[in-house]
């Protein structure tokens, strides 16, 4: 997961590039803003899995972060962090849309466990998203062969209504030219197996 | 949404019950009173969510929590903390605790937090949709192929032996022979 940390403070952020960012698996991504609105600024042209951002900065706050994330990028999630028993903030927070929210004194072990949780989500909705198009494609792919097979079939079986009809009339020993014959043969042979495929199917 | 409330203290049992009841009035709201109780109705009902305290009398939350995680795949739980304890809060969010509320409790913080589990179990519930339906698709296309496969052969293999026949036929064949010749062919002439 790439994650954005935005805080105004250099100590909390120092924590989560130093400290964090060891605890998580290697393949996530620890990067930083100082305010709100370079957070923005970055959002604009990186894609991001998760922000974490303060709610209270000078300047644009977490909830304008939030506000933006949620317009905009539609499948980044935001954990705010939010004051010491701020049940009020915490409640905002979620209620515009936040994933999740840690108090300060953020602990990191707790804050790993709710991205976790976070991953645990983003994958799943990866995986939903993934079946969902694999079962477009080949939904195409096998119309694509049925069409196929039915166009083969439909021509064979004009060929064979072709036959019967230059054959068509009463049953009699008048024998049949040979170049009538030819005409007939002519229509069926390109759908016969080549020697070569000869029991091979 | 199928809730079990667990807390060993009545007064939040009730705010559970008439705060859930309230704002989510679609949800079925079970209450146990113990963590025997709550394992008890785990092992008969199928829960969503088990909402359950952290410390109880003999069985704790966490042991709640092991008890869901051992009986179903699909309930998710949500810790309730009295004493702000982060360790054990981290330690029931590894054993797969989904998420932690602090009492006192907030009832809009939690419906916002059970709504996250709700929107996370409907993600679930959809891959699995989807995946369904990829299988279910393919595999009926899949048969459908192999039909129209078998049918492409079977009058392939007919015209080839109708061919066969017609050239040892040769020159001296008579209409009737002709049409005695095509006749295996008859099953495939379309309408």
């Amino acid at each position: 997961m790439k994650i954005l940390c935005v805080d105004d403070e250099k100590t909390i952020r120092t924590l989560y590039l130093e400290m964090l960012e060891k605890m998580l698996p290697p393949e996530d991504r620890i990067e930083l803003a100082v305010s709100g609105e370079e957070a923005i600024e970055r959002l604009q042209h990186e894609v991001f899995d998760v922000v974490i951002t303060d709610l209270q900065m000078t300047g644009l706050s977490g909830l304008d972060v939030l506000a933006y994330v949620r317009e905009k990028c539609s499948s980044c999630e935001v954990i705010i962090v939010t004051g010491y028993g701020s049940i009020d903030s915490a409640y905002i927070a979620m209620k515009q849309g936040a994933r999740d929210y840690i108090e300060k004194p953020v602990k990191l072990m707790l804050l790993v466990e709710k991205l976790n949780n976070l991953r645990d989500y983003s994958r799943i909705v990866k995986e939903g998203e993934e079946f969902r198009l694999a079962k477009d494609a080949s939904e195409i792919q096998s119309n694509r062969e049925i069409m196929l097979l039915e166009e083969r079939i439909r021509l064979m079986q004009a060929a064979i209504n072709e036959a019967f009809t230059l054959t068509a009339g009463k049953p009699d020993d008048e024998l049949v030219s040979a170049a009538h014959l030819q005409h007939i043969t002519g229509l069926l042979k390109p759908f016969c197996w080549q020697e070569r495929e000869e029991g091979g199917e | 949404m199928k809730i079990l409330c667990v807390d060993d203290d009545e007064i939040f049992r009730e705010i559970y019950r008439v705060g859930l009841e309230e704002n989510l009035p679609d949800a079925e709201i079970s209450i146990a009173a113990s963590g025997e109780e709550a394992m008890e109705l785990i092992d008969d009902g199928d829960f969503d969510v088990v909402l359950t305290d952290l410390q109880m009398g003999e069985v704790s939350g966490l042991d709640v929590l092991r008890h869901v995680k051992r009986m179903s795949l699909t309930t998710e739980v949500l810790i309730v903390t009295g004493v702000p304890s982060i360790d054990s809060v981290i330690e029931s969010m590894k054993l797969g605790g989904r998420d932690y509320i602090e009492k006192p409790i907030s009832i809009p913080l939690l419906i916002e937090k059970l709504e996250r589990i709700r929107s996370y179990r409907r993600k679930v519930a959809e891959a699995e949709r989807y995946r369904l339906e990829k299988e279910n698709m393919e595999m009926a296309a899949g048969l459908k192929i192999h039909q129209l496969e078998y049918l492409a052969q079977e009058i392939k293999t007919s015209i080839t032996e109708v061919c066969r026949k017609l050239s040892v036929a040769g020159k001296e064949v008579s209409r009737r022979g002709v049409q005695q010749i095509l006749a295996s062919l008859k099953p495939f002439s379309s309408k």
